[in-house]
Formats: structure tokens, C-alpha cells, sequence
């Protein structure tokens, strides 16, 4: 995971996102976060950390659209990654989901519960998950995402099991209730 | 004699590079005629010896590290060509039982490379920590290493591939993939004995001086700095990228494999079983070309590797007498409680045609059949092309024929019904679901999804 963003980061760098103000994603999304965090951006996606994204982090998966992969493109992966269709039902971009960690690297990936939701007032839909990285690391994630013309919009928080994914999840929460669609 | 700096760098990366690749040994590359008694000393025999050696099996099951006359057929392959890489390249002593190589040595460097890549391994995410099945494996290596059970360490990984790799010190990894592809006790031990066969010969150590002997300065430090940011086990493609560099030579390979003929031998094992284990591998890759270039980039088709296990086989003496143990039964016991995250590691990969195969032929097997007619039916589903949904269906049916198909069954079949608009259909499937689990993680999902397909 860790390795997805290295590519984005090495493009830009952080900026940061004030807290306080709404804030443009993607030119697709909008949110409006209570506390301030960085940001690295990449195309479709933007990755918002507050200690880094491997303790944290918070990814935008903006219009999403047929044949397009669940993470940004790196040169440097040797993977290919599984394909979003157009035809996915919400259980199935869990699954896709799922098999996009494992791909790069990721083991033991357990959906723990999924349900319906609705989210920037559209009905969506909500999982979460653990996963180990590669060296071991373990891991919690919650996604919240919506089917909309055929486009996929995904928000995913996932941070370390132990301090930083529980320190930040109501920040995270905070920042994905408050998405709206553009 | 005092190593120059360059040597040193030289050697020691070139520890790191096998323990970052760590894909030490592609078991699936290459060919081999192996002999029985295939060993370092580089010889001139004639085919007296060759000859003098088959009327001589006692000799070949004595110590197995210790055999010290390779053979006429090696002898017999360089003439005709058929490799580069000789037998006599090899002046490496043999192993013994709980030996570590001297302090000094660059050997022990490379020893303790892999020693840090072991402690990364045992706490990787990947490692399978089961006890029963750990116990299991750890059971088989010691049978077949005998003396130098204390000296290999196994460690379950769990990636879906069909590999085993093998550290210079004893460190051994298992891919839960080979799990799925072994159809019984022997054809596990068939890799099992092979990667035994590695560590006894000292595989990893020759491998290393091979490089950093063959290779300039600039272009090894290339190929370790591309190796550099691969965790220790990292994504199965990039495992397979590092196979090239990493991989054992092809004289190796059919060396391990003797070795490992011959401790199958003296565990008890059917080395009759060895040949099958690359035959159902080859059914597997089927005639893809990506697949096939990245087991056989470089050796020649298995047939030939097949051909030949047969015939040693026949020459393996046997502890106990008579053909050797198959043990079908204790295989499929000790997998039994895994069995549904091998099949479902298998379908995440995404790679339908091969997986495609080898469910038709686990089918066939007849092991636990519901349950891998429900993964090849979420294969075809996930797919989703053309045809796929009736492929789907017709293996979600017959998975509900047998009584270990997960309830999962009924979603999936929902799943599909309402993509093809039937929704009385996928309303029935879906409510069968929720009854047969309804402390289901996705209850609430579903029950929407039935309420959106009216009443």
C-alpha cells in the first residue's frame, strides 16, 4: 500500500488541507474536514494522512469508471491489478477491493461486515475490514462508496490495528460524512 | 587471504539480494537428469562408472549429502551441449548435521543475510501460524531430512502459488498454493525433498559466488538495488520478477531433484508420485504463453523433467519395501480445515483460465468437490464476460449436490439471478442465504438487496 502512494508523493509532495474550510477532490468531490490534514494527489485519487500513510491514511477513489483499477497507477508495480466493471454490485466492489490489497502485497484480508448507506445522499454502501501488509504490520480499514451512473466513488480509511487507525477513525468519519458529489 | 573491498560489498549484497528475493528456488525451472548420487567433485567419469553406479543403488541412499561421484550422464550432457553450467563448477563440501560455516568465512555472512530475512518471514502477514498444519509439514521435513531435521526450518506462506523456496541456512518456505496443488503426502514430498536437496548441496551458497563472480560491479549492484525495496516476502509478482536473479542454476534443479528422489526413498515415500506433481502443473499452465515463460523461461518443457523422475523412480530404493507411501488420506485431513481459504486465495488472483483448469482437475480429485464447485462458480461470476453467468450458475448447482457447499452458495447464486433480472429468483436465493446464515457479516447488505427486489 505504502508503495501506491510513494509514486503520487513523489510527483507533488503533501500540501496541506485546512481544516475548517471545504475542499475540493478530485475536481469530482468535495468535503469539508474539521482538523487539518496533508495531502498528496495523484489523477483520480487523493491520499490524506496525518502521522503518514502507512499509520494512517485516507483515500479518495473519485468517478471510478469502467476497466479502471482501485489505485493509482505505478509504474513500478509488477501486479496487475483487478479491473472495476461497470456491472459491480456494492458486494462486489468489496470484493475488488479485497483482491486489489492482496495484490499488492497485503495477506489475511477479512471483510468483517458490510452494509447499505447512504452516503453524500446518495444510497451507498459501508465495509470494513483488517488486513496484514506484507512485513507483518496489522491493519483496520473502513470504506463507505457509492454506484453512480455507472462510476465508482470510493473513500477508504485504513491505519495501523494498534493506536493510529482508532486515534483518527472520528476524523475520518467526520471527513466522510461530510462528502458530497460535484 | 584478505578480501578487497569490492569483494566484500560483492558478497554481502549478494546475501541481501537472496534473502530480499528470497525466491531461491523456482522448483517448477528446469530440467534435470539428476543422478541419485549427484555431488560436487567435478569428475571425468566414463560410462563404466555410469553403469557401475546403476548396479549400485545401496550406494546411492547411504548418507545422501555425502555422494561424492557425479555422474557419467552429467559427464554426457556437457559433451552433447545441452547446458553451460558443469558439475565440476561445484567444489563445495558437504554439510553436516547442525553445522554453521566458519565465523570468518563469506559463507557465514551470507548465513546471516538469511538469518535476518528469516526473522523478518516469521512475523511476516503472509506466514500461516496453525499449529496442526505447521506441526504436519514440520513432521514431513524432519522425516526426510533425517539427521539434519534440526537444521530446516519450515515456514508456511500464504500465497497462491505453486512455490517452495530455500535459504542457504536452513530456512525453508512453503507457498500455500503448493498446498492446493499436491494431491497427497508423497507429491508434497516430492518438493518438499527437492528443497531439502537444495540446502544439503549447498544450492544458495554456490549460487551466490556464481554471481558475484559472473557479474560486473555496476550491473550486480543493478540488479540488488532493483531487488532493495521488495519486502521480504512481497507481492507475488515481484517474487516472480527476482526468480531470474535468484533462481537456481538448471544444474541444481536436477541435482535437488535427485536428492529429493532419493529422501523420499528413504522417508518411505512413493517416489512414483514425483512425476505427477509436474504433470498436473503442466495441465495447469495449460498453453498461456505468460504463464509458461515464467516457470520454463530459459529450461526446456517439463515432459523431459517428467520423463526422467519416471525412470529414477524406478531406481530409488525404497525404506520398507514395496512402492512407498502415497498418503492421500493424511493429506487431505491436515488441508481439510484450510481447504476454503486455499480455494478462495486461488480465485482473488483473478487469473481465470489457469485457475479454471486446475479446479476442473481438483474436481476430478474428488476432494471436498462442493466446495470447489462454489470457487469456480464465483470465478466465472467475478469474470462476468459473455456466458460466464450461466457457467456460474451451472457450477453454483452442482456445488449444492454435495453436502460441503458453503451457504455463500445461495448468495452468489442470487447474485447472479438478479444481474440476469430474474428477481423472484435471486429474491428466493438471497432469503435462503440470510436463513442458512443469519449471523451472516453481510445480512444487512442482502436483506436491502431483497428489498429492492420487491415483494
Amino acid at each position: 500500500m505504502a508503495s501506491v502512494l510513494a509514486v503520487v508523493a513523489a510527483c507533488q509532495g503533501y500540501t496541506l488541507v485546512k481544516g475548517g474550510s471545504p475542499v475540493e477532490i478530485a475536481s469530482t468531490m468535495k468535503a469539508s474536514p474539521a482538523r487539518s490534514w496533508s495531502k498528496i494527489t495523484g489523477g483520480k485519487h487523493e491520499i490524506w494522512t496525518i502521522d503518514g500513510p502507512v499509520l494512517q491514511e485516507l483515500h479518495f477513489a473519485a468517478e471510478i469508471e469502467d476497466g479502471d483499477e482501485l489505485f493509482p497507477p505505478n509504474p513500478q508495480r509488477k501486479a496487475e491489478l483487478p479491473k472495476f466493471l461497470k456491472s459491480m454490485s456494492a458486494l462486489e466492489v468489496a470484493e475488488l477491493y479485497r483482491d486489489t490489497v492482496l495484490k499488492v502485497g497485503a495477506a489475511n484480508f477479512e471483510i468483517l461486515g458490510i452494509e447499505p448507506k447512504t452516503v453524500a445522499g446518495k444510497p451507498g454502501f459501508r465495509f470494513e475490514f483488517d488486513f496484514a501488509t506484507g512485513g507483518g504490520l496489522e491493519k483496520s480499514g473502513v470504506a463507505e462508496g457509492v454506484l453512480e451512473d455507472e462510476k465508482l466513488y470510493l473513500i477508504v480509511y485504513t491505519g495501523a490495528k494498534l493506536h493510529y487507525y482508532p486515534k483518527n477513525l472520528p476524523d475520518a468519519e467526520q471527513v466522510m460524512k461530510s462528502v458530497e458529489i460535484l | 587471504m584478505r578480501k578487497s573491498a569490492i569483494d566484500r560489498l560483492l558478497a554481502g549484497t549478494a546475501g541481501l539480494v537472496l534473502a530480499v528475493g528470497l525466491s531461491a528456488c523456482q522448483t517448477t525451472s528446469d530440467a534435470y537428469r539428476a543422478p541419485l548420487n549427484a555431488a560436487a567433485k567435478p569428475t571425468n567419469e566414463t560410462a563404466a562408472d555410469d553403469a557401475k553406479q546403476k548396479t549400485e543403488p545401496a550406494v546411492a541412499v547411504q548418507p545422501p549429502v555425502s555422494g561424492n561421484t557425479a555422474t557419467a550422464t552429467a559427464t554426457r550432457e556437457r559433451q552433447e551441449g545441452t547446458y553451460t553450467a558443469a558439475i565440476s563448477d561445484y567444489r563445495v563440501e558437504d554439510l553436516s548435521p547442525g553445522e554453521r560455516p566458519d565465523i570468518t568465512s563469506d559463507e557465514a555472512d551470507i548465513w546471516m543475510m538469511m538469518d535476518r530475512a528469516e526473522r523478518q518471514a516469521a512475523t511476516s502477514g503472509r506466514v500461516i501460524n496453525d499449529p496442526a498444519l505447521n506441526a504436519y509439514l514440520g513432521d514431513m521435513v524432519c522425516k526426510l531430512s533425517g539427521d539434519y531435521c534440526g537444521d530446516v526450518r519450515v515456514y508456511i506462506m500464504r500465497v497462491p502459488e505453486f512455490n517452495a523456496t530455500m535459504g542457504a541456512n536452513g530456512m525453508m518456505s512453503v507457498y500455500s498454493g503448493l498446498l492446493l496443488r499436491a494431491r497427497n503426502e508423497a507429491q508434497l514430498a516430492t518438493v518438499l525433498g527437492h528443497e531439502i536437496g537444495h540446502f544439503l548441496r549447498r544450492h544458495s551458497y554456490q549460487r551466490i559466488k556464481d554471481l558475484v563472480n559472473k557479474t560486473t560491479g555496476l550491473a550486480f549492484f543493478q540488479l540488488f538495488t532493483a531487488a532493495l525495496g521488495v519486502p521480504v516476502v512481497g507481492s507475488v509478482a515481484t517474487l516472480a520478477a527476482q526468480g531470474s536473479l535468484a533462481s537456481f542454476s538448471r544444474d541444481n534443479e536436477r541435482e535437488a531433484d535427485g536428492y529429493g528422489l532419493l529422501l523420499m526413498g528413504r522417508a518411505g515415500y512413493s517416489p512414483h508420485e514425483a512425476a505427477a506433481v509436474w504433470e498436473n502443473l503442466n495441465a495447469e499452465l495449460g498453453d498461456e504463453a505468460k504463464a509458461r515463460s515464467y516457470f520454463y523461461s530459459s529450461h526446456p518443457e517439463p515432459t523431459e523433467r517428467q520423463e526422467i523422475l519416471r525412470q529414477l523412480a524406478n531406481e530409488v530404493p525404497i525404506a520398507g519395501g514395496g512402492s512407498g507411501e502415497v498418503g492421500t488420506e493424511a493429506y487431505r485431513a491436515a488441508l481439510s480445515p484450510h481447504w476454503h481459504d486455499l480455494l478462495a486465495d486461488e480465485v482473488s488472483k483473478r487469473e481465470y483460465e489457469r485457475t479454471e483448469r486446475l479446479f476442473d482437475s481438483l474436481i476430478k480429485d474428488g476432494f471436498r468437490v462442493g466446495a470447489v464447485y462454489y470457487y469456480k462458480g464465483e470465478m466465472y461470476r467475478q469474470r462476468g464476460e459473455e456466458g460466464d453467468e450461466d457457467l456460474a450458475l451451472s457450477a453454483y448447482h452442482a456445488a449444492t449436490q454435495y453436502a460441503d457447499a458453503p451457504t455463500e452458495v445461495f448468495r452468489a447464486r442470487g447474485q447472479i439471478f438478479q444481474r440476469k433480472g430474474l428477481k423472484t429468483e435471486a429474491r428466493d436465493s438471497f432469503a435462503e442465504y440470510v436463513r442458512r446464515s443469519p449471523d451472516a457479516k453481510d445480512r444487512k447488505m442482502i436483506e436491502f438487496m431483497i428489498g429492492g427486489l420487491g415483494s
